[in-house]
């Protein structure tokens, strides 16, 4: 397994720049996760490393080499696709073995290692199939055993689960963690999903047109993010990113660094009791917990996660209390930190 | 009975199959009265009303048939022809298809594709002389070489399997190739072509049926009665044998043999070609 480093990565077509300045480095044995909105250019940044993608300016190194210039085979990596692109004429044994045969592998060694995968990911009985007799999971298995069988320096994931219905979504996602644990292997890994980012990853790169937004552990990014993107994007139900109006908070005092115009409060942060007055617009019961979209006395629509048998329902009006230390941004959204935080 | 007329889409069903024999009966029937006809004495066939079922005299007009133009030259001249240009033609196409499915972005793509759809806008027999011309420079005429070589390079074909591959192979899949060492060629024999296998045969049968019934190129270039495809003999068996009808039913007849069975054997293929953009 290798550490995988861009330095100064930037890409562009004709005018348009669509990865700016991506310095990273994901070290040996890291499940390293981009995630960002559509367009965000995750994928782009993906391909770049794959070498399916041209680099503008800047390098990637896969294990201290610079292979900018190496072909995509001769990298030492391997990528699942998001539709899986399986060969459609070929069984699951074939499919697998296609990329060692053509790289010059003995057939012994070949079928040792397509065992091996199929052992792994339980296809054992699928050999013969073709991918058309396949449900999605299974393909999904098939496309991850076609990467696991060439023993590459590191898997690139672009959105693997994203074509699965969400109850077999879940299954794969546990199964892709275990694998990871089992294989020790340097995983990037693909996803506008937020909830894969933060189960999966031992790192998060988030992503907007083109930059690093932060790079942190889910953790970090959750309870410690840099600005109201990253605050907004981390996060389900999203963080609720308040403006502050002369130092209060719809008519209510806080205590604010000066320069805040946003207070960032995430909807399970708030307690219910005597201080801040809204009115609960919405409830959306999803059984353990309730979301309830509510109205503040200035307007400002927020989110209130509550828990319990004696939750408020639609129409009420309800006093929460605010958490000992909100996030507070400043006018461009930055995050404003305590001294020495 | 009166139960099904009344349902509406059993009535619907009913009257689109009729119709559906009444189209079929159009296009069999003169097949049919072909092959009556090639059984018949010459009076038989001109009698009124004119026979409607097989006859007994195959054998004789076969025997005048063989003592003028012996069919299985011809058949087997057409074959010389055919063969090796549908292979060809059908290579040639995917491998062109292929690149301009492949490589599209890249530099030239654009005017490639639209020189090679340019060749379809222009009636072929525009080119009949130049045609004559250069094949004369080359000492080709009065062989079978024009009639295979530089039809293998067929602006229809390589269109026809540009949209096939475009639509039955999508780009990840190239660069699944790509990540598993598989380069361009090696990506076409053992990626592309197993996957486009119906639109080559859709193509392969096509150019044989149309190569089969050329008419005009070969009249240009073969001038030697020996070297004839099927179409020019059945033209000379009519010229020298014109009021002879049934002995040129039977001569149209078994020059059809051939096409016949390949279209039997390849005919599901040819559907599935044809289709399979339409299912997908």
């Amino acid at each position: 397994m290798s550490s995988i480093t861009l330095n100064a990565l930037h890409k562009s077509y004709g005018a348009l720049d669509v990865i700016r300045d991506v310095n990273l480095q994901v070290d040996e044995g890291e499940f390293c996760i981009f995630v960002g909105p559509s367009g965000c250019g995750k994928s782009t940044l993906l391909r770049m490393i794959a070498g399916l993608e041209t680099i503008t300016s800047g390098e990637v190194r896969i294990g201290g080499d610079v292979v900018n210039d190496v072909a995509p085979a001769d990298r030492g990596i391997a990528m699942v696709f998001q539709s899986y692109a399986l060969y459609p004429h070929m069984t699951v044994a074939q499919n697998m073995s296609f990329g060692l045969r053509r790289t010059g592998h003995s057939r012994q060694e070949t079928a040792a290692r397509v065992a091996e995968a199929a052992g792994i990911l339980q296809l054992g009985a699928l050999m013969d199939r073709k991918p058309a007799h396949l449900s999605g999971g299974q393909r999904q298995r098939v496309a991850i055993g076609r990467a696991i069988v060439r023993q590459p320096r590191a898997f690139l994931f672009d959105e693997p689960l994203s074509n699965l219905d969400a109850e077999l979504r879940a299954q794969m996602r546990v199964e892709l963690g275990q694998l990871h644990k089992r294989l020790g292997a340097t995983m990037i890994y693909v996803t506008h999903d937020q909830v894969e980012a933060m189960t999966l990853g031992d790192k998060i790169v988030v992503l907007r047109d083109g930059k690093v937004e932060q790079v942190g552990s889910p953790d970090q990014l959750y309870t410690d993010p840099d600005n109201t993107f990253v605050a907004g994007f981390i996060g389900s139900p999203r963080m609720n990113l308040i403006d502050l109006h002369d130092g209060t908070l719809s008519g209510h005092e806080i205590a604010a660094p000066p320069n805040a115009r946003i207070i960032g409060i995430r909807p399970e942060q708030f307690g219910q009791g005597r201080g801040l007055e809204a009115t609960v617009m919405v409830v959306e019961n999803l059984g353990g917990i309730s979301i309830l979209h509510c109205a503040l006395s200035d307007g400002q629509a927020i989110l209130v996660e509550a828990r319990g048998e004696d939750r408020p329902t639609q129409g009420a009006r309800i006093g929460l209390t605010l958490p000992a230390r909100p996030l507070f941004f400043d006018e461009a959204g930055n995050r404003l930190r305590e001294a020495g935080a | 009975m009166k139960r099904y007329w009344r349902n509406r889409e059993a009535r619907g069903n009913l009257i689109l199959t009729l119709l559906m024999v009444l189209l079929s009966a159009v296009f069999v029937l003169p097949l049919f009265w072909t092959a009556v006809f090639a059984t018949h004495t010459l009076q038989e066939v001109f009698q009124f009303p004119p026979p409607l079922w097989f006859g007994d005299q195959i054998a004789v007009n076969y025997s005048r048939i063989e003592a003028v133009f012996p069919p299985f030259r011809p058949i087997l001249n057409s074959l010389i022809v055919v063969l090796p240009k549908t292979i060809g033609l059908v290579l040639v196409s995917a491998l062109a298809g292929y690149g301009l499915a492949r490589y599209v972005g890249r530099p030239g793509h654009k005017f490639l594709l639209a020189m090679t759809f340019a060749t379809l806008f222009f009636p072929p027999s525009l080119a009949l002389i130049p045609f004559f011309l250069q094949m004369s420079w080359l000492g080709w005429l009065n062989t079978f070489w024009p009639l295979i070589v530089p039809a293998m390079a067929s602006g229809f074909g390589v269109i026809w399997m540009y949209t096939y591959i475009g639509s039955a192979i999508p780009h990840e899949l190239y660069e699944a190739a790509e990540m598993d060492n598989s380069g361009p060629l090696a990506t076409f024999v053992f990626v592309v072509l197993p996957i486009i296998r119906p639109g080559l045969a859709a193509l392969g049968v096509w150019t044989v049926i149309s190569t089969w019934n050329d008419f005009q190129l070969p009249l240009v270039v073969l001038g030697d009665g020996t070297k004839f495809t099927v179409p020019l003999a059945l033209t000379m068996l009519s010229r020298t044998h014109f009021s002879d009808t049934p002995a040129v039913m039977l001569a149209t007849l078994i020059g059809l043999v051939p096409v016949f069975i390949l279209f039997a054997l390849l005919s599901r293929q040819f559907i599935a070609g044809l289709t399979s953009g339409a299912v997908k």
